[in-house]
């Protein structure tokens, strides 16, 4: 098959090219194992880049900075507004699991995941996602079962229980809610495992949509081979849940 | 007519400081540099286009306000305090002592790179901007946008992917 460039490789990261040759660049990754590698590495390093810059994002606006921006004397003497004020996040990048949303893929799956441009309004989680940052990554991280972590427009992220797979890795199951009106609200339940660094990969995401949820429970997110989070935690040789104790001393270890 | 303008510029703040850090490679410089470009927006805001992008003209400002500041300075490139960039992670949650080392290992690398491709990255792959949004802010084509891109990329992943596969 022909070479694809560099330049080609980092415009289909950022989901730049046109359907056709996103498609193109998507069948030509399947059998390059060193461009799908170095599509890999790209993404890594936007996930990093992101986080390495965001201590901005989660800081209260330096009062010089507020009183220039609304026109005050920098040192005058005047109260803060007490309004907090609005972080306004990239739309490309506004989605769950990194700061500004950035999601870091792993499988070719998740790769396709990101090349698109619009943002859909619902949750999209896929299988192989590697979570590093963000509020789903802060369910993952901090929170207990039972406690939401709440997402800056409203999706909000709860862990359900705690276990090791049969490869000792620790892994959760949360459960996802879109934001929204409740009419038509998605529901996506996941399962992600930790690894070094603090990074969290979804072994299964399953979605379950309110009206199809009689009878037949989680129905699988993208028409794929899945078949529900039972299935996913029989394939990852899950062990037993583990004890509120057990899962707060390794919250408090930070999973170590 | 500038009320909404002000708001709006308090509520793109995060975003101009956190593209003043990465542009900058440091926290205090950027907050500097977005001091500097609100003044100056701010004095000539009947220059500003209602309907276009306001973060993409501030991004400019800022952008234009930095070649400046390297230029009277004569400093080429950014430079990180080492010690700084490896001890500091403003208290994000980067709990451990390789994930820190790996996020100063790109702000290291992303000092590292030329001022163009630096900006490149930043409007992109940090701000979300689209290549012909990126293009606008740094008044050049495209295909440069794209080009720089990449360059910049192939360093950053050359430098990142040691620690990367290190850490795993």
């Amino acid at each position: 098959m022909e070479n694809i460039s560099k330049e080609t490789l980092s415009a289909f990261v950022d989901g730049e090219l046109s359907p056709d040759e996103m498609d193109r660049v998507a069948a030509h990754l399947e059998t390059h194992p060193e461009d799908h590698a170095y599509v890999q590495d790209l993404i890594l390093s936007n996930a990093l880049l992101a986080r390495a810059f965001d201590a901005p994002m989660e800081q209260p606006i330096p009062e010089r900075l507020r009183a220039v921006a609304s026109g005050e004397r920098a040192n005058a003497d005047h109260a803060p507004s007490g309004q907090s004020s609005v972080i306004a996040f990239p739309r490309r990048f506004a989605r769950y699991a990194a700061p500004a949303g950035l999601a870091l893929a792993a499988s070719l799956a998740a790769v396709l995941f990101l090349g698109g441009r619009d943002a859909a309004p619902t949750l999209s989680i896929a299988e192989g996602l590697l979570v590093v940052d963000g509020p789903l990554h802060a369910a993952l991280e901090t929170r207990p079962s039972g406690a939401a972590e709440t997402a800056a427009d409203g999706a909000r992220f709860i862990p359900s229980a705690t276990f090791a797979d049969a490869a000792g890795r620790h892994c959760r199951e949360v459960e996802a809610v879109a934001p929204g009106a409740a009419s038509a609200r998605v529901v996506e339940a996941l399962i992600a495992c930790r690894e070094d660094g603090g990074v969290w990969r979804v072994a299964a995401a399953v979605a379950e949509h309110p009206a199809q949820r009689q009878g037949e429970g989680f129905v699988p997110a993208s028409g794929g081979a899945a078949s529900g989070i039972g299935a996913a935690l029989d394939a990852l040789g899950a062990g037993m849940a583990l004890d509120p104790d057990a899962e707060a001393a390794l919250i408090a270890r930070g999973w170590n | 007519m500038t009320d909404h303008l002000r708001r709006d510029l308090i509520g793109l703040m995060p975003r101009l400081r956190r593209f003043a850090y990465a542009i900058s490679g440091s926290m205090d410089k950027g907050d500097d540099l977005v001091q500097t470009a609100c003044e100056k927006a701010l004095s000539r805001l009947d220059q500003f286009q209602e309907g276009t992008r306001f973060d993409s003209w501030m991004f400019r400002i800022i952008q234009n306000s930095w070649i400046d500041e390297t230029r009277r300075t004569r400093t080429r490139g950014v430079q990180i305090d080492p010690e700084l960039a490896a001890l500091s992670d403003h208290g994000k949650g980067a709990r451990l002592a390789e994930d820190r080392m790996m996020l100063a290992t790109v702000r290291a690398a992303m000092a590292a790179l030329p001022e163009d491709q630096r900006a490149a990255l930043a409007l992109v792959a940090i701000e979300g901007l689209s290549y012909k949004e990126a293009a606008d802010v740094l008044d050049i084509p495209v295909g440069t946008v794209m080009s720089r891109l990449s360059r910049a990329r192939a360093r950053l992943a050359e430098l990142v992917r040691p620690a990367a596969r290190g850490a795993a």
